[in-house]
């Protein structure tokens, strides 16, 4: 009722005010901007001027576009809402999408201020890119809410799932790889190869007697695992798997990634000093320690695949880079080069891995802040330092090494078809896995630095050195990127350099294969 | 001759008491090499005193010498160093020889100093690998074990034992070299000396290791000499002093070898990293000289004639062996009875024990990991 009369009262005013303005000069139409460039469910569509009120209380937001490739003609007016004088919008909704068709493609065309005598007060061109619905968002009916919720419950299943799956078998991969660096031979007891030892030293964790020391806080002793266990898991809601295949494409997915992870530092303190253990607490002080300061230079390197794609959304990052691996950002610039090795060490200091695995070293501090921890407890923990093997991998897969992109095959091709989407995560797994196989390579090659060098090595270089290289890249972005013919051969130059590297690496495991001296067999006594 | 105890800089008061942490580091903790406390009282990872406390591995090993005799006094030996468990016996033996006036056949003698070099080179092994993985690197620990395990194998071939062997015995040795012994030996040293290099490539010349290691507990030839170092620990300060050439016994004056000294390789002479690459080194020597000793070895009789037991007149006698921890020292004392009246060991751990904690004010908590590790300490050999 007080809408109706509210209506009543502007269409009341807004004809007293045509009748007294009529012979007022018409206006002219007003140069405007549009934002977002990206239209999906929910997104709020803005037009920004500076004098839009002119158009009265219940304007209108004409919105006309076409898009290029199909000819298909697009257009919606909906009521407006008028923010300020400078800010109208309209927030899209399904029923708009329904009516559009659900059109997922790159468009082109105005936003334009109409008043209610049809009268265009204000224009803005530009080209959008339409998402009809990403997966949380419900199909059809805008009333039924408990889908997105039975949806996003089973994503995050799936998810847990995914990652105990993989969490899982990098074990046995680990114990694997390490065995045979060590000319051991590894579990191969449980299934073939001892692929299930996992499934066994899982259950075997589950059925522990899970013990809290009579002296430990048992409150902050109970839910540090949990605060180390969920945000590694948290991540998950915005790595992306492949083309379409994220539970959601946040537009800040990178900075929620980075920022959830360090959720994990209180979990870690926390563990620490609830055991009432004096290693512990060193362990926990020196993982805390090591996260926070880690976490500035791996930030800047991602800001240099940031700056060169100019998008924070994980997905954009993985569009704006190509199939073919000189096209991926890791070969945008030297900048973007010397950050993805920043990245990678930063994201090996921030996951406790080793070299940097200070905060559990086992020789100076028997096991750090889990030292006390025990069955399912100690499997959270356990877990987790796994899991995020595949986060920081998935992350410098995705920033770095062309996420999901098949070479030969366009976006808008791997957005339409389900065969592309598989085959794209194939070759992300694929970099993923490959970037794994490193990590446990580096743990079990590499000594560990001092805790004070580990300081030294973040501050005094990786951190002027990340800063560096943002810098570089955001002034690269700003020259180098402008002129094609350049960027593209220096792109080719660097991936040679970067090929030649991996060639030069692998020649020395090769050579080393060679030139090792194996066991030697004296059969010396019978056994 | 003054020894600065301190550093002559401190980083700040060490000795301030308020703030201070005590932590237990042992007897059950993974660096420690066994039973053995170390007391660390810290300022958060910056020790101020570190205390080790020996004894928890004592077990009255030469009072039980009293009571079991010379002869039965051997396995007892092994128990003394297991790591390196063949120079104790030869140095048992070496002293009740002197004192019961027994002389040795020369193939026994080739014999004894084969299985003793064998057995340094498996026990510095043990202590490069070790260190490795003290410094976090696993990798080079299995592979140096993967070396002693051939080591141990051969040793079994020579006296049916891998560990505690009871090969020499008194007089001579227990068994002379089985059939193939020779040539098995030989190929493994074919197969030993290259892969020195190749964990040379894996540890020893790696940035994190050497930055771990130089100029960490570096110790002064005047230190070790006063803290009574004795064999690599000794040598990684410079100081030339190897009993196998200026205390000669044995053999070792047929042989050529070259004394290794810490030459500072990637810091200060005495240093941690000096300590452990002296065993390195010392390995190739010792290879060096079972080759020499086997293409040598006499024919003969391996050992003289001894009666089971045996009295020996009121006397003593002093023998010194270069065990892998250095100068093992055997003191014996008789009163004419069949059983020792006294003997005494003296063995390099104990004293290099005797440096941690002049050497721990100011370091980290890793950093003593480092110079525990390159002091390479057997926790027996410490207490006996």
């Amino acid at each position: 009722m007080a809408r109706l009369v509210t209506r009543l009262s502007v269409l009341a005013a807004l004809t007293l005010g045509t009748a007294l303005g009529a012979r007022a000069a018409q206006p002219a139409v007003e140069e405007a901007r549009a934002y977002p460039r990206r239209i999906e469910v929910g997104t709020v569509l803005e037009l920004a001027g500076t004098r839009l009120d002119r158009a009265g209380r219940n304007a209108i937001l004409r919105w006309t576009a076409l898009v290029p490739t199909t000819g298909q003609r697009l257009s919606l007016s909906r009521p407006a809402i008028v923010e300020s004088a400078k800010r109208i919008t309209y927030r899209i909704t399904h029923a708009d999408f329904e009516a559009l068709g659900r059109p997922r493609a790159d468009a082109r065309g105005t936003l334009e201020l109409v008043d209610a005598r049809g009268q265009v007060h204000a224009r803005a061109r530009s080209t959008w890119r339409l998402f009809p619905a990403n997966i949380l968002a419900a199909r059809g009916s805008t009333a039924s809410y408990l889908l997105p919720v039975v949806l996003a419950l089973a994503l995050a299943a799936f998810f847990v799932v995914f990652a105990l799956l993989y969490a899982g078998p990098i074990t046995w991969l680990e114990r694997r790889v390490a065995a045979r660096m060590q000319s051991r031979v590894g579990p191969n007891r449980v299934g073939p190869q001892g692929l299930l030892q996992w499934l066994a030293d899982g259950l075997k964790g589950v059925t522990k007697e899970d013990i809290i020391p009579t002296e430990a806080d048992g409150l902050l002793f109970r839910v540090a695992p949990y605060l180390v266990f969920s945000p590694v898991f948290a991540t998950f809601a915005v790595l992306p798997l492949s083309a379409n295949w994220v539970a959601t494409d946040l537009d800040v997915g990178l900075l929620f990634a980075v920022s959830v992870t360090s959720i994990v530092v209180p979990g870690l303190l926390m563990a620490g000093w609830s055991s009432n253990n004096k290693w512990s607490l060193f362990g926990g002080m020196r993982a805390a320690a090591q996260i926070v300061s880690y976490e500035v230079p791996a930030t800047l390197a991602l800001l240099t695949a940031v700056v060169a794609a100019g998008s924070l959304s994980l997905q954009d990052l993985i569009r704006a880079q190509g199939g073919a691996p000189w096209n991926w950002a890791v070969f945008h610039s030297p900048f973007t080069f010397i950050a993805f090795f920043l990245f990678f060490a930063s994201a090996l200091a921030e996951g406790n891995r080793a070299p940097f695995d200070l905060p559990e070293a086992e020789s100076e501090l028997v096991s750090g802040y889990n030292t006390e921890y025990s069955g399912m407890r100690f499997l959270l923990f356990f877990v987790a330092e796994y899991v995020n093997i595949y986060v920081m991998t998935a992350l410098t897969a995705a920033v770095f090494l062309g996420g999901w992109r098949v070479p030969l095959v366009s976006v808008a091709e791997q957005e339409a078809s389900v065969l592309w989407q598989l085959v794209g995560m194939g070759f992300f797994l694929a970099k993923v896995s490959v970037l794994s196989f490193v990590v446990i390579w580096l743990r079990w090659t590499l000594p560990r630095p001092r805790v004070d060098q580990l300081m030294v090595l973040c501050w005094k270089y990786f951190l002027p050195f990340a800063l560096l290289a943002f810098l570089g890249a955001s002034l690269w972005t700003l020259t180098v990127s402008h002129v094609p013919a350049l960027e593209k051969s220096l792109r080719l130059l660097l991936f040679g350099c970067g090929a030649g590297l991996v060639g030069w690496i692998l020649y020395r495991a090769y050579w080393h294969f060679r030139h090792t001296h194996a066991k030697l067999y004296l059969h010396v006594v019978d056994r | 001759m003054t020894i600065e105890l301190a550093p002559a800089s401190a980083p700040f008061d060490l000795y301030a008491p308020d703030e201070e942490m005590v932590l237990n580091m042992g007897p059950q903790h993974p660096s420690t090499h066994g039973v053995l406390n170390f007391k660390l009282f810290t300022d958060g990872e910056v020790i101020r005193r570190a205390v080790p406390e020996v004894g928890y591995l004592h077990r009255s090993i030469e009072k039980i010498a009293e009571k079991v005799g010379y002869i039965g006094f051997m396995p007892y030996t092994d128990r003394i160093d297991y790591v390196a468990a063949m120079t104790a016996n030869q140095c048992w033996a070496m002293a009740v020889e002197k004192l019961a006036g027994i002389e040795v056949p020369p193939r026994a003698e080739y014999l004894r100093v084969i299985a003793a070099e064998l057995c340094r080179i498996g026990s510095h092994l043990v202590a490069a690998g070790a260190m490795a993985m003290d410094l976090g690197a696993i990798t080079p620990f299995p592979y140096a074990l993967r070396e002693r395990e051939t080591v141990n194998d051969l040793m079994e071939m020579l006296c049916g034992a891998r560990l505690t062997y009871n090969y020499v015995w008194i007089g001579g040795v227990a068994f002379d070299l089985p059939e193939g012994f020779a040539e098995k030996c030989l190929a493994f040293l074919d197969h030993f000396e290259p892969t020195l290099d190749e964990f040379d490539d894996l540890i020893t010349t790696n940035q994190i290791f050497v930055k771990r290691c130089a100029d960490v507990a570096v110790v002064t030839a005047e230190e070790a000499i006063a803290y009574g170092f004795v064999g690599p620990n000794l040598r990684a300060s410079g100081v030339d002093f190897d009993l196998r050439r200026d205390v000669p016994y044995s053999v070792y004056p047929q042989l050529q070898f070259d004394v290794c000294l810490g030459q500072g390789w990637f810091g200060t002479v005495g240093d941690s990293f000096d300590r452990f690459y002296v065993r390195i080194l010392e390995m190739r020597e010792s290879a060096k000289m079972i080759r020499q000793a086997l293409s040598a070895l006499p024919d003969g009789d391996i050992r003289a004639k001894v009666p089971k037991t045996f009295k020996v007149a009121a006397s003593e006698a002093y023998a010194r062996v270069e065990s892998a921890r250095g100068d093992m020292t055997c003191y014996v004392i008789s009163d004419g009875t069949v059983n020792p009246y006294r003997a005494k060991f003296r063995t390099g751990s104990f004293n290099a024990m005797g440096i941690v904690e002049p050497k721990s004010r100011g370091l980290m908590i890793a950093d003593l990991v480092s110079l525990i590790a390159s002091l390479d300490v057997v926790a027996p050999e410490i207490d006996r």
